[in-house]
């Protein structure tokens, strides 16, 4: 039988092991790993969603009007959870990843499952935020325009705004889980693909 | 540093296994430094570093996403002389591309026994069962050695 680890012995290791680019030498600020693009992804959502709650209380305090307050309390709440949510998400993708204890199998199995279910409840997050802050926008428009006596004096007009909401939630949901698809999609599938092939 | 800085051999070897797009070589280096620095306080001193920057540079290539490969379609017929060229490689530069041809992780596998880590060791790597290590390495050596004698 022929000994391959005389073969490979014979490869020539300076071609193997020889630099790649002597310039290289100091460890890089950041990383451009699926996983961090994911964490900087969440990260952005923090700051957005932390901007976000600053403006709608100072809205809650300079209008008016007991159902757009009711509306502005409403998307309040939902940002505040939504801040909680993101917030503990990038924490469990920060603390102790990747554990290069782990065997190698396993570790890949994690990562795996931490950017789907990260990206799943993102998404399931967002299907609950959407309804509001359309209606916060909506309410919060005519209201600073003075016009919320003219578009939604009747229950024709709250029935239209109901379907309006109704149909832009599912649309806004299939967006930011189609861009999710399209930035982490075939990632995960060569990631499942080396996964199995250990067991293969 | 100095540590990854004397053991970087083994950070080029992975990534000439693994990749061939010279940027991505570049990025993967960056990569695994990145990772190595940033886990570098998870080392366990029990194990040997080597063994430890072999994981992180294998956990890198095998979580990284590469770019995508540009299959160029023209007119013209393959080129003769580069098929004389595989008549005339040795066995060695023959193994160096059975093993490039492999997938992922028999790549991993088949890397590791080449350069001395026995069973045992290269099944806690992996993480699969010793065993099933076993089978999967003897298959992978049976199809190299196929492969080479062709």
């Amino acid at each position: 039988m022929m000994d391959l680890k005389k073969e490979w012995e014979k490869l020539d290791k300076d071609k193997l092991s020889g630099e790649i680019n002597k310039s290289l030498e100091t460890v890089p600020e950041f990383s451009s790993m699926p996983l961090e693009k994911l964490k900087s992804h969440l990260k952005l959502a923090i700051i957005y969603v932390s901007i976000f709650i600053p403006v709608y209380l100072i809205l809650l305090f300079s209008f008016e009007g007991f159902l757009l307050k009711i509306c502005l309390i409403v998307v309040l709440i939902s940002l505040i959870w939504a801040f909680v949510t993101f917030r503990k998400l990038y924490l469990e993708l920060t603390i102790s990843t990747p554990d290069i204890n782990k065997g190698m199998k396993d570790l890949l199995t994690s990562l795996h499952f931490k950017i789907s279910s990260t990206l799943k409840k993102q998404e399931k997050l967002q299907l609950i935020i959407h309804p509001f802050s359309i209606l916060g926008g909506v309410l919060l428009g005519l209201t600073y325009l003075d016009k919320m006596n003219i578009y939604l004096s009747t229950s024709k007009d709250w029935i239209i705004l109901s379907l309006i909401i109704l149909v832009l939630t599912p649309i806004l949901y299939l967006i930011s889980k189609q861009l999710n698809h399209r930035i982490f999609g075939a990632y995960l599938h060569q990631l499942e693909i080396d996964i199995d092939e250990f067991d293969a | 540093m100095q540590l990854i800085a004397n053991n970087r051999g083994i950070i080029f070897m992975v990534i000439r296994l693994y990749v061939d797009h010279p940027e991505d070589e570049k990025d993967l280096y960056q990569e695994i430094l990145y990772q190595a620095w940033k886990s570098f306080n998870a080392f366990e001193s029990k194990s040997k570093f080597s063994t430890w920057l072999y994981k992180v540079s294998f956990y890198t290539v095998l979580s990284f996403k590469k770019r995508a490969k540009k299959i160029e379609i023209t007119d013209k017929f393959p080129d003769v002389s580069n098929e004389e060229n595989i008549i005339n490689k040795d066995n060695s530069e023959l193994l160096y591309d059975a093993l490039k041809a492999l997938n992922a992780t028999d790549k991993m596998i088949m890397m590791l026994h080449l350069e001395g880590f026995n069973n045992e060791e290269i099944a806690e790597m992996a993480g699969v069962n010793k065993n099933n290590l076993a089978v999967k390495l003897h298959r992978i050596r049976h199809s190299i050695i196929l492969k080479l004698k062709t």
